[in-house]
């Protein structure tokens, strides 16, 4: 039975389709300086990079039980020019999602009610990015605590006390025994490690006071609770590596900080019991114990849903959301349709991943497609088609990803179809390439169709032509113009209003006509696996990655490459990997 | 109503009296404290000052924008026609110049108006560009100066959620406190309205029940600010620095909780408005712009902040507007041809939107005037025109009276490439804030625009 169900509904706020500042850039001749001089193919790995793979994974390194975790993944760690070097450490705030998740775990699905909480911001392509690097503010603040004590006040309700305490108390206010014990249990799964003997004073402090002006035990008990969700130890997550390790730039995650990020990368949630019961055994330090919760968590359905958060935020799909297009174009655009047209996406890379299939380039060739009538009618196929997965006929220029309406659509204007957008996306997005800024004072009309210039082509030639705008735009426009078949909303169309169109182009000096032969171009491209290895890694480690570690991504790419381009596999390399189990002292 | 005999500090009567309990208190026995009409704050002192900030993406059209003329009795433009019911309040000042640099469109004018400093650009290799601000904003700046505890350090209104996201804080957010340290507006008049005047406002001549909840929330807040302090020893200093703000944002709430516990008497002019409904979409920017002005008008009003801004639409913002058939107004300004009417009509709008804001202040009556007279406001957007990304020839506008420090009625001020960042440190200067230079790199300033000011 197909699932249509929407498993993900960005709860932020709505977002324009991804318009930057760099779309239509129309460079008036002569009149600039030149922001698109020298290389801009950036990114570390160029398609000549000779740079060999650097190992597989070895196994435990320190053999079982004690020790902390020895460095090895890269096969060099000693010094020398390819050494890894991790990234400083840095708290990662709980994403609002990963608090909803958190809770829900927590508390139970019937105390966990929707929350408001102020959004996430994203940076540099990822959530996770920007919750490395965002603070609390002051409204935030008060949307936590009004959070904190909703959640409180229903866990320590009369339906649910019982249960959430585990103990019972001795009097109708005070049972110090209780409330410590209390303290101490539900205070370790809220901060994700034991507390200190200090935390638990604190806020058995904090409960025993509000019991008593309150002269009721479980009424005091909420603003202890209330309290441990409001601390920093609960709202971010302290990565920080040990203290004691020998180099400061090679700082193992000790077990706590492991099972958070384990348990946040693959259930974007907070580490269950048996996950802290794997830390508190020193498990999780060493490659074994390890790799045994990654299977665990990996095998939970939590993970799918996960990883959809992931492929999300790499594709920037969150802009779907707030999609909108012009009635000309299309009428009848709802949220059922923006979700379909997630799905779509979704669904297609879980075949891919989990599924049937594994080679994950195929995402971008494949004619799999999931479907609701709405969309279907938009992929050209019969009314008759039934709601799920399909595969387009053979015939259709329409293959994998590009061929997409969510992304067709997103990156187009309301109104008419964007070369530019859809270029800088493939380049960004697919290729992790960056897209200079446009130079400042650039006069940016690009001229009307006219019967001198009809199609997309004819108008964007002065991008081609103009040397100061060329440099930048025959990066992005030449893969959009390959696209034009398909109209602002990813309908296909034999011509643009009875024009002619040419798909023609080249990707870095190779050869296509037409986004079919761009997309097999794309398959066989290195960057862009290397590119998917990289996003993942970002999305993991909550930084794009620094030349100190190239010598973990290296390592990655090639083990995704070796194994026949199976996500999973590059998923799990990720976990071993040293950039996901070192950090460096924080800046 | 007993004359006024003593001035009473009031927190630390009503702590004496309250702390620990619950009890009710008549607020009568505090009539003592307002003058003999009961209109001035309970201090006696003059009316406090407020300050504002509008803003808009995309920027103007140049041509239809700047005043024919300068001085006083300037004509209003096209662009600036619907501030005629204001036009006393307004001065315009045109001729200045974004100096912190143009490192990207939009992203420079947004950071360079709004703090005086250069933006940080946050472009890896192979990653998608973001920037960020590097000095508070300007709003921050005054809430940091004004020493008063107050229930809200300061208010973020958001009118247009059709932002930028995907590019960093800059784009998306008005109020920084430093770099990826933004505060979030809020978009939702509904719940604005809970924020401002649900459970936890008295209004005028309301029995303020004493909750001992309160005092309870504050000492969860004070274990809180341990946790922080104890983690911060642990982190370098970048890290340190967020956990500053999470600090100082326990403590905005703390003082929120305090104002709600002491509950001066709120201003004779303070009165609970209407609820509005819940409402979000740009084609309901009207409707959400009149909801918003009047809670703004009617939180400062009841002091319960000095600071505000308004995100009317943001940086490189899509915003659409359909109650005028425009559709995104980035696209519009890059893609429409020649004088571009449709990039003008959206900027008539956008100016009849700030129009209702000011006509909103203007309408609250305070002392022998009214809340517009003691406001201090800017009003600018993220680029000179949104056409070529320009930062020279800055549109800025400045209203309100300034509780007598603004020239009213105002002028049109022409400058010849000045520094933006003068009128930032005048707008400082005329909130008594305490500085004789303002900006860094080439946004400092040591100058002011005397031509705005009365003194």
């Amino acid at each position: 039975m197909p699932k249509l169900v929407l498993r993900y509904r960005p709860a932020v706020d709505k977002r324009q389709t991804r318009r930057s500042s760099s779309a239509l850039a129309l460079c008036v001749l002569g009149a600039l300086s030149s922001a698109c001089s020298g290389s801009v193919i950036a990114g570390p790995d160029s398609p000549d990079d000779g740079v060999p793979g650097l190992g597989a994974v070895p196994t435990a390194p320190g053999g079982g039980g004690g020790g902390a975790a020895q460095p090895g993944n890269t096969g060099n760690t000693g010094g020398g020019p390819l050494a890894f070097q991790a990234a400083p450490a840095a708290l990662r705030k709980l994403t609002v999602r990963q608090y909803q998740n958190t809770v829900r775990d927590l508390f139970g699905a019937d105390v966990a009610r929707p929350l408001e909480l102020e959004p996430d911001t994203s940076l540099n392509g990822f959530y996770s990015i920007g919750a490395a690097k965002s603070t609390v503010s002051p409204s935030a603040a008060e949307k936590f605590e009004t959070a904190a004590y909703a959640l409180a006040a229903r866990a320590l309700d009369a339906t649910h006390r019982k249960d959430f305490v585990g103990c019972t108390p001795a009097s109708a206010t005070l049972d110090t025994k209780c409330t410590t014990d209390f303290v101490t249990r539900f205070g370790l799964r809220a901060f994700r490690r034991p507390l200190s003997s200090d935390e638990v004073t604190r806020y058995v402090g904090v409960a025993e006071k509000a019991q008593t002006t309150l002269g009721d035990f479980y009424a005091g008990l909420e603003f202890a609770v209330s309290g441990l969700l409001q601390s920093p130890s609960f709202l971010f997550r302290s990565e920080l590596g040990a203290a004691g390790a020998a180099t400061a730039t090679l700082r193992p995650y000790d077990d706590y900080e492991m099972a958070s990020r384990l348990s946040f990368l693959l259930w974007n949630s907070t580490p269950d019991s048996a996950l802290l019961a794997a830390a508190a055994k020193g498990e999780l330090t060493l490659l074994p114990g390890l790799s045994a919760q990654a299977e665990r968590l990996l095998a939970d359905p939590r993970a799918k849903i996960a990883l959809d958060d992931f492929h999300t935020e790499r594709l920037a799909l969150d802009g779907l959301a707030s999609l909108e297009k012009d009635k000309a174009v299309y009428d009848g655009l709802d949220d059922a349709l923006r979700s379909a047209m997630l799905n779509d996406v979704l669904d297609t890379i879980e075949e891919f991943t989990f599924g049937a299939r594994s080679d994950f380039r195929e995402l971008l060739t494949t004619r799999v497609a999931f479907v609701e009538s709405k969309l279907a009618a938009l992929y050209g196929l019969p009314a008759t088609t039934a709601s799920g997965r399909v595969e387009l006929p053979e015939a259709s220029k329409r293959i994998g990803l590009l061929g997409k309406v969510a992304f067709l659509a997103a990156n187009a204007h309301g109104d008419v179809t964007s070369p530019t957008l859809r270029g800088k996306y493939v380049r960004e997005r697919l290729l992790c390439q960056s897209i200079p800024a446009p130079p400042p004072n650039v006069v940016t009309v690009l001229p009307a169709p006219n019967p001198n210039a009809p199609t997309m082509r004819d108008r964007l030639k002065t991008h081609a032509e103009s040397a100061a705008c060329s440099s930048c735009h025959t990066l992005m426009d030449p893969i959009g113009l390959s696209l034009e078949h398909f109209d602002a909303i990813g309908r296909y169309r034999a011509d643009d209003r009875g024009h002619a169109l040419d798909t023609t182009g080249a990707l870095d000096g190779k050869k296509y006509d037409g986004a079919s032969e761009l997309s097999a171009l794309l398959f066989d491209d290195p960057r862009t696996s290397a590119c998917a290895a990289r996003q993942l890694y970002r999305y993991a480690v909550a930084h794009v990655e620094t030349n100190g570690e190239a010598p973990a991504i290296e390592a990655l790419i090639e083990q995704f490459q070796s194994s026949g381009y199976r996500f999973n596999t590059l998923l799990r390399a990720v976990i071993a990997s040293d950039g996901f189990r070192y950090g460096a002292v924080g800046e | 109503m007993a004359p006024r005999s003593t001035r009473l500090a009031r927190r630390t009567l009503l702590r004496g009296m309250l702390y620990g309990s619950a009890v009710g208190v008549a607020l009568p026995v505090l009539d003592m404290m307002l003058n003999n009409n009961g209109t001035a704050l309970a201090e006696g002192g003059p009316l406090p000052k407020r300050f504002g900030v509008f803003f808009w993406g995309n920027g103007v059209r140049l041509k239809q924008w700047t005043p024919s003329a300068i001085g006083a009795g300037y004509p209003l433009s096209d662009e600036l026609k619907p501030l005629s019911n204001v036009k006393d309040y307004v001065s315009v000042v045109s001729g200045f110049n974004i100096k912190t640099g143009n490192q990207r469109g939009h992203h420079a004018g947004c950071v360079g108006i709004l703090s005086g400093a250069p933006m940080i650009s946050q472009a890896p290799n192979g990653a998608p560009y973001a920037s960020t601000f590097s000095a508070p904003s300007i709003d921050q700046v005054v809430a940091s100066s004004i020493a008063d505890k107050l229930k809200f350090r300061s208010l973020e209104i958001g009118i247009s959620k059709t932002v930028t996201t995907g590019e960093g804080s800059t784009l998306r957010y008005l109020s920084h406190n430093g770099p990826d340290n933004p505060n979030p507006p809020e978009y939702n008049p509904s719940t604005m309205f809970t924020r401002l005047f649900g459970s936890g406002f008295s209004a005028p001549g309301q029995a303020k029940l004493v909750d001992p909840k309160l005092a309870l929330r504050r000492s969860v807040l004070d274990a809180v600010q341990g946790d922080i302090g104890a983690l911060k020893r642990r982190l370098g200093s970048n890290d340190a620095r967020r956990m500053d703000q999470h600090l100082e944002s326990i403590r905005t709430l703390e003082n929120q909780i305090l104002a709600i516990e002491n509950a001066p008497p709120p201003p004779s002019s303070c009165a609970a408005p209407a609820a509005p409904s819940s409402m979000l979409g740009d084609k309901y920017l009207t409707t959400i712009n009149d909801a918003m002005a009047s809670l703004a008008a009617m939180a400062l009003a009841c002091d319960q902040t000095r600071v505000f801004s308004v995100l009317f639409s943001g940086s490189v913002g899509g915003t659409a507007y359909p109650e005028i058939g425009k559709t995104n107004h980035h696209s519009l300004t890059h893609d429409e041809p020649g004088d571009q009417p449709n990039v003008h009509a959206v900027t008539v709008f956008i100016m009849e939107r700030f129009a209702k804001l000011l006509e909103a202040l203007k309408g609250v009556k305070e002392g022998d005037g009214n809340l517009l007279d003691s406001c201090v406001i800017l009003a600018s957007s993220d680029t000179a025109e949104g056409l070529a990304h320009s930062i020279n020839d800055y549109p800025i506008l400045v209203a309100g009276g300034g509780g007598g420090a603004l020239k009213h009625p105002g002028v049109h001020f022409r400058g010849n490439g000045t520094n933006t960042s003068d009128v930032l440190l005048t707008l400082l200067q005329a909130m008594d804030v305490k500085v004789s230079e303002f900006g860094k790199d080439g946004g400092k300033t040591t100058s002011t625009v005397a031509a705005i000011r009365t003194v």
